[in-house]
This record gives C-alpha cells, structure tokens and sequence, in this order.
C-alpha cells in the first residue's frame, strides 16, 4: 500500500472554560482531550471511514488534517511532505490537494453570492483555468454533481438540502483535490437524498480516483462506502481495518457494542421473542475533561478486567491489516 | 382489540398550504405505532394536532377520537386535562422542553401536582421513582440538578419521566432519539420499549429512520408529503412493501449485501405543500407511475390482513421488491 497520507501520533487539546469555583480554587485550566494519539493512513484513491459518537474527536481530526485547527504534537505526511510545517504558498498548494467539505450545507455556502460566482471564486483563488474559461468550466462542475447548468445564476437558498450540499462538493472538486475530507456530510439529509449524495462520491471516486476521508457516526452509510474504517472513542482509534474484517469479525468491545446499537432495517418474525430488553452499551460517554485511566472504554466495557483500569491497551494486530487496542485480544 | 386513539381524515391547514391531508390510523392499546417519513413529511404536525399543539394559524379538519370524544374539537380547559395525564408527549430536543431555570426534580413534582394532586414528600418520592424507572442513577441526589447538568440521554430519560408522571395510557414521541449518539439512542429505545411493555401504555413514535421501526414498532404508517401512503404490521410492511415510495425510501438505506454498489435513489424532491400534484402526490417522482396515478389520490386499501396501500400499482412494486430479494 502506497501511503499517501500518513498521520502519526496527533495530540490536541483544548482549554476549556472555567466556573467561578474553579477559578477561585486555582490549579491548572481543564483541558478537552480531543486527540489522544490518533495515526492513521489513507492510501490514493481509497475511502478511509472514521467513525464514534459526539467528543471523539473525529471532526477535531478533521480539521486538523486540512490545518483548521493547529496541533499540539504529532506528524502529519502527505505524498512525502511534511504538512504541519507548511505555511503561505506551500500550504495553499496542500490545501488545493485536500479539500474539506461540511456537515452543514447552509453554513458552508456564502448567502449573496450566485452559485457560479461561488465556483468561479473557487477556481480563481487556485488559478485553475484561465478567466475565459471559468464560465464553462463551472457549468462542467455542475454537471458533475448532476445539477442543471441554469443553477449557475441562482442563490444557495433556492436549493434543496441535498442541492446545497452538492454545491458545496463541486466546489471542494472545483480545485481537482486528490483527498477529499468529509465530516458528517450526509447527516443532515433525508435518507432518499442521501443515497443521491452517497452515489454521487461512489462515482467520482470511480471516475476522478480520489481518496476520501469520510467522517460519520452513520454506521449502514460506512459500510457502504469504506474501503477501511477506524473506530474512535475519546480520542483515539481502538479499532481500524478492511470494512469487511471491522463489520463482519469486529474486535474491539466498543465497536461491537457500536454494530449492535445501529438499527437494523429486520423486523423480528411474529410471534419471535420479545424484542432485546437490554441496551447494546449502558452508561454514557465520559467527558473528554476526564478521560478515565487505563483504556477510556474500561468504564463502559462488559468485558473490563482490573488491568483494563490502570494500564493503557497496546495495539493489538489482529490480521495484517485489522488492529485493536484491547487487553482481552491476545 | 378496540382501538385506543382513532384518527379519522385529519387535514391541517396553514393558510393555502395543506401540509397535512386525509389523514387516518389507530392505535390499539398497548401497542407501539411507528410514523415515519421524511422532512415536510406531516408527520410532526400530525402528531401536535392531536393535543392542539399546532400554531394558532393552523386551522385542521377530520376528527382524531379519544375514548368518544374528539381531542380536535375540545374546549382549551378540556384538552389542558388530557394533555399530560391521559397522553403525554416528548420531543427531539429535551432542553427546549425542559425549563432551563427550574431543578428536574420540581419539574416533575409540579406535572404530578397538577395531574394527580400530588404534593410535599409524597410527590417527592414518587419523583425519585419515576427517575429510577427511566434509569436516571443516584436519582435522589439527581432531583436538585437543573437541565443543563445533565447530558442529552439523561436529559431526554428525564423528559420521559416527567411525561410518566401521571401514568398516561397514550405516549407520543417526536423523533425522540434524533438528537442522541447511537449507543445512547438504543438505551431510550430500549427504555421505550420496556416502559410500554411494563406500563401497558401505546406508543406513537414519530421518525425518519426505518430501522427504528423496524426495531421497536409493532405496527407502521408510512407517510409523504402529508398523507398515508401505506400501513400496516411492521412485519409485513418490511418483508413486502407495497407502495412504491415505501419501496424507494427501504433502497435508499445503505444494506450490507450492496457494499460499494450504486443505491436506488428517489430522484427529485417532494413537492411542494402549497402545490401538490392532483393524483398520488408521489406519482411525479414514481418509476412504477402510469397515466392513472395522475387523476385522483387514491384512497388506502386492505391487500392483506393488517396491510394497507394507497399505491394503484401496489402488484409491481411487491414484484419488483421479490425480485431484487
């Protein structure tokens, strides 16, 4: 596997407000651990999922890796540069490679501007294409994401959910990336729209060959898109491989306890059992303010053991290219 | 088994648009109604016009029957009595139900003050057993805490508390887990299903997900752009759809078996409320549409025991949904 973007060991932590009490006291400003560690790599052309639930880090990763968010410590390497040192030309020459694209398509979207001036802007910043051809080329974009060539003089309110967001891809492809870094963004979207998003990417990385880095919590939509998927919790990974290893044979506690949790679209037969009484996973999310000692998950874990409260799981290689962090994996 | 609550042709009117329109299901006691459908649907609206939670501007017709008598047309007095004690609502987003400025304890002491007449140390304990019924830990200690001491699961466990409070035997619930991480949603609808199970009380569980239904609901009403399109058991709806936007809105969702494959997407979008289409309001985004779909709505037919459809070819789509099994 030919590494193309390789992050290694990301810290970042950020201070968080403190209560009168708090200030009174004294003592060192709380910090959110958002990224305890995380490494991992996406290879050109493949779709990497990242996938946990609200303070896992996954956006803060997110950010991090298009440099929206400056890091504490840690690598990040893309196509052999060094990416946490690049500044001014160099680092929008990067930018221009990687793309991000939001959850919220009405918050990405400048309100006065037309949807060709939008992509045409796009084009300019990077010098793309010659000013003559900005006009054609923009109607080129639209078509990719399959929108009609008169959405060019119209306003981001004038459109659908769906639509938006779909402006808001042809312009991360506007720029022709190689990496394109999507946070959650199919989330807001009904599920028939969805799928159209969904089929959308399937096919531009058929026909431009571009890796994705597709954060989500939408374990059916992963499934679907991932070629690999790292499972996150409180910062860091816990468990990473091949879709199919992490959904068929899942190691790690938490991400089964994940698998079990997605509703499944089966029914139960008539006349089944009653339907599970007990939840896939008790407790609740500890605050990234206190990240409990020993492995995170030890609180949580129906399989915790004395040793998971105090020492940190090492990875764990389960099969070549499917790791875990967890003490029971031996 | 008679029916607890009956719908029967519920219209909602706000100003020319008619969000909501001949709308009809019943719930049976006991029993856990899923309706689901995507936004702009009708599906909340038709869930608020049953305890006239609508704005004032709205204007609805038809009847939803409670008990004999019709929850629409009762007097503002009559409904505050219903509202609470007999049926109860939660909502997707708990701390814009809850009051921020008022401890949960007091929240639900005051709900069963006005309900049951409840007050002092007796309404006290019972608060600390209704919190540890929804699976609210150290529950005595937890009454003084105010809404935004807790998070978003134990702030909706709370609103679900405060909805018990007076032992409704009608639960509505607003997407109630939309808002939650998925580990936590599975815990409320786990709780859900138990408290229903246990209280014996019907449940009208309004979402966009599918698999939510499939999970939790025994019987299902699938709506679109304000109306029923089909209902039924949840089993047969799932194992045999038979309208073809149930048909559309099932292919959309990601299935495991089709990893990487293109999905069936519905194309175009759902009309709009103030210019619906003539006929079946989904015929115009419809691959199974003929020249019939196009004339009139089509009314909501039994085609097998507890399974209903609107769809006039309901035989295709069941063909089709064999054919790609």
């Amino acid at each position: 596997m030919s590494e193309f973007l390789v992050a290694d060991d990301l810290i970042r932590g950020f201070p968080a407000r403190r209560g009168i009490g708090d200030l009174l006291r004294g003592g060192p400003r709380p910090m959110v651990r958002a990224l305890n560690g995380v490494s991992l790599q996406i290879a050109r052309g493949e779709t990497l999922a990242v996938v946990g639930e609200s303070g896992c880090g996954k956006s803060t990763l997110a950010r991090a890796l298009v440099r929206l968010i400056e890091l504490d410590g840690g690598q990040i390497s893309f196509d052999g540069m060094d990416v946490r040192s690049l500044a001014g030309a160099a680092l929008r020459r990067y930018n221009r490679r990687v793309q991000m694209v939001f959850q919220d398509p009405y918050g990405s979207l400048n309100p006065r501007m037309t949807v060709g001036q939008i992509l045409e802007e796009a084009l300019q910043v990077h010098d793309m294409v010659p000013a003559t051809q900005r006009p054609a080329r923009v109607i080129e974009l639209l078509s990719l994401v399959r929108l009609p060539a008169d959405a060019a003089s119209r306003l981001p309110h004038e459109f659908s959910g769906g639509q938006r967001q779909r402006i808001a891809i042809a312009r991360a492809l506007s720029i022709e990336p190689e990496l394109l870094i999507a946070d959650e963004i199919v989330s807001a979207l009904d599920v028939s729209v969805q799928a159209q998003i969904l089929n959308l990417l399937l096919d531009l990385q058929d026909r431009l060959g571009l890796a994705i880095l597709f954060v989500s919590h939408d374990l059916r939509v992963v499934r679907h898109l991932a070629h690999r998927v790292a499972i996150m919790y409180l910062g860091r990974v816990v468990e990473v491989g091949p879709a199919d290893a992490v959904f068929d044979a899942p190691r790690h506690p938490y991400t089964k306890a994940l698998l079990r949790a997605a509703p499944s679209m089966n029914p139960p037969e008539p006349g089944a059992a009653p339907r599970r009484r007990t939840a896939a996973l008790a407790g609740e999310l500890p605050s990234p303010l206190n990240i409990p000692a020993g492995c995170p998950f030890h609180p949580r874990c129906p399989e915790a053991r004395d040793r998971c409260t105090t020492e940190v799981p090492r990875i764990h290689i389960a099969n070549r290219n499917h790791l875990a962090t967890c003490h029971l994996l031996k | 088994m008679t029916a607890l609550l009956s719908v029967r042709d519920l219209g909602i009117r706000i100003g020319l648009a008619s969000p909501v329109d001949g709308v009809s299901f019943e719930v049976a006691a006991g029993e856990m109604l899923g309706l689901v459908g995507e936004s702009g649907s009708g599906k909340s609206l038709t869930l608020r016009a049953l305890l006239q939670l609508l704005p004032a501007q709205a204007a609805t017709t038809g009847a939803a029957l409670w008990q004999g008598r019709d929850l629409l047309r009762m007097t503002a007095a009559e409904i505050r009595r219903v509202r609470g004690r007999d049926v109860a609502m939660i909502f997707q987003e708990p701390m814009t139900a809850l009051d921020p400025v008022l401890p949960i304890g007091l929240q639900i002491t005051e709900s069963l003050d006005v309900h049951l007449g409840l007050r002092g140390a007796a309404a006290r304990a019972r608060a600390v057993q209704l919190l540890d019924l929804v699976g609210i830990p150290d529950a005595k200690r937890r009454l003084d805490n105010y809404p935004h001491e807790f998070s978003g699961g134990m702030r909706q466990r709370a609103m679900i508390a405060i909805a018990l409070a007076a032992e409704p035997k009608l639960l509505l619930a607003d997407e109630p887990t939309t808002a939650l991480d998925v580990t936590i949603q599975d815990q409320i609808l786990t709780l859900l299903l138990r408290l229903k199970e246990d209280l014996r009380m019907s449940v009208v569980l309004v979402t966009h997900d599918l698999g939510i239904v499939a999970g939790t609901c025994d019987r299902v009403a699938v709506m679109y752009a304000g109306r029923i399109l089909e209902s039924g058991s949840v089993h047969s709806v799932f194992r045999s759809p038979a309208h073809a936007y149930t048909l559309g809105l099932m292919r959309s969702v990601p299935d495991r078996a089709y990893a990487r494959r293109p999905l069936s997407s519905i194309p175009g979008s759902p009309p709009d409320p103030g210019d619906m289409p003539p006929g079946c309001r989904f015929a115009p985004r419809c691959r199974f549409a003929t020249a019939a779909c196009g004339e009139a709505p089509p009314p909501l037919r039994g085609i097998a025991d507890d399974h209903q459809t609107s769809c006039l070819q309901a035989h295709e789509v069941r063909r089709a949904a064999r054919e790609a099994a």
